[in-house]
């Protein structure tokens, strides 16, 4: 197997994984309910699977960007910026898109970070990203 | 009775939990690696073990490879999203007993894990 081959398997590999565990879970506790009628599964079940129609679509969304990066129509320019800085900011990072939330989490998560969300009553959901502090401002 | 025991491994934790949830009717144990699962096999027999392809440190043919060195009569289910035929073929000729892949049939995997156990009763 050329290096190249090898680097479309493990691609292969790595999004077949992440595109159809969700899916097995959804069809999985589907068919439990269809099946079984116990009350923890008729409790749990619809919760699991929502829970994993959601891991699904940001796989998708992670999918999307590989293909766009593999197809050219992406571009990534490496360009200096103090992400501590702009997160910091009254604006923080320009995230319009879904495209731009998957690259600010990779840039916080390289740098150590955290992202979570929280759901704010009449604006949709806020984003928050935790960078740890820096060595200078930690002292 | 006691029940039958079944060995998952598989580092998808809500995996695990459908499995478990899947396999209600028998005694479940889980490992999230193939080096836990090997651990835990020296001192926990097992009827069965369903094996995912793809684990943290390892592929599940190397696990396969050394579950089968150790345990030939133990009967080794792979399941798996790995749909690629080279995949069923090197399970196959490791020893594997039966290939499934996710998303599979509930009522498929519990008629293969039965099948699979029924000369261990």
């Amino acid at each position: 197997m050329t290096g190249e081959e090898a680097r479309a398997d493990r691609l292969v590999s790595e999004l077949s994984h992440e595109l159809h565990t969700p899916l097995a879970l959804i069809v999985g506790y589907a068919e439990l309910l269809q099946i079984r009628t116990d009350e923890v599964t008729r409790r749990d079940a619809p919760t699991r699977i929502l829970e994993a129609a959601e891991r699904l679509a940001a796989a998708m969304d992670t999918l999307l960007v590989v293909l766009a990066l593999d197809a050219g129509w992406l571009s990534v320019e490496p360009t200096p910026v103090n992400l501590e800085t702009a997160l910091a900011g009254p604006a923080g990072l320009p995230v319009r898109s879904v495209l731009d939330a998957y690259i600010a989490r990779m840039l916080v998560e390289l740098h150590g970070g955290a992202i979570s969300a929280e759901a704010v009553a009449g604006k949709g959901l806020r984003i928050v990203f935790t960078l740890p502090l820096a060595p200078e401002a930690s002292r | 009775m006691s029940a039958m025991r079944v060995l998952v491994v598989d580092d998808d934790e809500e995996m695990r939990a459908l499995l478990r949830t899947t396999l209600a009717d028998f005694a479940v144990e889980e490992a999230s690696t193939g080096e836990i699962a090997l651990r835990l096999l020296r001192h926990s027999p097992v009827d069965l073990v369903v094996l995912d392809w793809k684990l943290p440190g390892s592929w599940g043919s190397q696990v396969l490879d050394v579950l089968k060195a150790r345990y030939p009569s133990l009967p080794v289910l792979v399941l798996t999203v790995q749909t690629q035929l080279h995949n069923r073929l090197l399970a196959e000729s490791l020893g594997a007993d039966a290939y499934l892949t996710k998303p599979f049939h509930v009522a498929e995997l519990l008629a293969t894990v039965r099948s699979l156990l029924k000369d261990r009763g």
